[in-house]
């Protein structure tokens, strides 16, 4: 056994007392430390979970107002008026959608689509309207924008071997004068073998040009390399619906 | 005089005859009541497809371009006026709500079925116009030895640089997000790192803030191609529609 005497005694008990506090103040570090960080974990998987949430796309039948009759012979009325009505609106559907061929345009990435009933039967490539905006400085200080419109067309007229007949644009964009004699404005050969009239001075048309294609370099108009265009050209009648977007 | 015997033949005749149209009534009745589910059934359906069939002949008479969404086909349209101009086939359907500390909010009701509008490319696709103001042509013809060769216009492909993830957002809170199906495996590794968590803190921005930016948000995975293709070629302003599961 260890002698102890009242001084050693009384000097372990200060030492115990100094030890002490130190030892609290520590724990307390390491328990403040250990929330700390308890508390950033959370938080960083509370964040890592936070933002948009994704599920499978479940059944979500439309809601619908209308009562179902108890009624065996209300619910046959309603049952009959409800098919009746389904009919029409099949017929209002179908008669939207075009029938037979039909030419689709997308004039941002230049490609044509020759279509009939959603089947692609020819995809070509073309070049479609620049976006480019001319300024006139002479004369009425015009402006053209060279876009190819977007929407529904038709084909209003099917020409072979055409004839450009240069708008004023053409000479403005030239630096020419602008004619007063109409003869100077006809130029023979450009437009290819065949053109599609489409309104508005637009059409689907033949180029000299034919490694321009699937650039956006035209005023407006489709440009279609050769064999494309006279596919197109057989396969469209007047009246075929052009879309363009 | 009658033979006897007649009366008593006409007599259990009579008896056949009823006894048969009892029976043919019993079943009459029977599968009428039998019909009855069957057509509660078919008008319930009836009226299901007649309100998608609605929506679908508002947008064809309408003038705006519009995406039809088919989850159970798998297919996204691309239509104007009731015509398909582009079909593409969706890989990968998801739908999302915003979502904090994992708890996701109820997805709003009735996001199928309903024409979505005004909807537009985020990033959006913009193209500067080149604005030309040719010299007049006195000056034309003194300049026409020495005019500057036709620079040759870039491809579309060239033009509009497609991102890895965009949104097409429509009014009221609906957004397309289009993945393509691959990851961009050209890009390294702390590239691809630092966008993801460019697209995490944007959507973590997005969900906390008190109106979130998608109340829906339609995950569509397409194959590059499509993506790209979607991207470079959707009009402005266009409507949306996705069918419904039944």
């Amino acid at each position: 056994m260890r002698a102890t005497t009242p001084s050693d005694a009384l000097a372990a008990a200060t030492s115990l007392q100094m030890r002490q506090p130190a030892d609290r103040r520590r724990g307390t570090a390491l328990v403040v430390t250990a929330l700390v960080l308890t508390a950033a974990g959370t938080m960083g998987l509370a964040a890592y979970g936070t933002g948009y949430g994704y599920r499978k796309v479940e059944a979500d039948p439309v809601k619908i107002a209308a009562e179902i009759p108890a009624d065996p012979k209300a619910l046959k009325q309603m049952q009959s008026k409800l098919r009746s009505q389904q009919r029409q609106l099949v017929t209002a559907l179908e008669r939207k959608a075009p029938r037979g061929v039909y030419i689709v345009i997308d004039q941002t990435q230049n490609r044509l689509y020759l279509m009939e009933d959603e089947k692609v039967l020819r995809e070509a490539v073309c070049s479609a309207g620049s976006g480019l905006i001319l300024q006139e400085q002479e004369h009425g200080k015009r402006q053209w924008i060279f876009d190819t419109p977007r929407g529904v067309h038709k084909v209003r007229s099917k020409i072979e071997d055409p004839v450009w007949k240069k708008p004023d644009w053409a000479f403005v964009e030239e630096g020419k004068p602008i004619p007063t004699n109409p003869e100077e404005r006809f130029a023979p050969g450009e437009l290819g073998e065949y053109a599609l009239y489409f309104g508005n001075g637009y059409m689907i048309h033949g180029t000299l040009y034919e490694r321009l294609l699937g650039r956006s370099v035209t005023h407006g108009c489709i440009r279609l390399g050769r064999e494309d265009l006279r596919e197109v050209y057989r396969a469209a009648a007047l009246g075929t619906p052009i879309y363009i977007y | 005089m009658r033979p006897p015997s007649a009366p008593r033949s006409t007599f259990i005749e009579r008896g056949v005859r009823v006894a048969v149209l009892a029976m043919l009534l019993g079943v009459v009745t029977a599968s009428a009541k039998d019909d009855a589910p069957d057509a509660r059934l078919e008008v319930e359906a009836l009226l299901h497809d007649n309100a998608v069939l609605e929506k679908r002949v508002e947008m064809a008479n309408g003038k705006e371009f519009y995406l039809l969404l088919d989850p159970t086909a798998g297919k996204l349209k691309l239509m104007l006026q009731g015509a398909v101009l582009r079909d593409y086939a969706v890989q990968g359907l998801e739908v999302g709500s915003p979502r904090i500390a994992f708890r996701s909010r109820d997805l709003e009701s009735g996001w199928t079925g309903r024409i979505w509008s005004q909807g537009n490319l985020d990033p959006a696709r913009d193209r500067e116009r080149e604005h030309v103001q040719i010299p007049d042509s006195t000056v034309m013809a003194m300049q026409d030895s020495v005019a500057p060769k036709p620079k040759i216009p870039l491809l579309p492909e060239e033009i509009y640089v497609v991102p890895h993830r965009y949104h097409v957002r429509y009014e009221g809170g609906l957004s397309l997000e289009v993945r393509p199906l691959e990851l961009d495996e050209s890009a390294s590794f702390w590239r691809r790192t630092r966008a993801a968590t460019a697209r995490w803190y944007h959507d973590f921005r997005a969900s906390v803030a008190k109106r979130p930016e998608d109340v829906v948000r339609l995950r569509l995975i397409l194959a590059p191609t499509d993506a790209a293709s979607l991207y470079r070629a959707l009009p402005p302003d266009t409507r949306l529609f996705v069918m419904p599961r039944g």
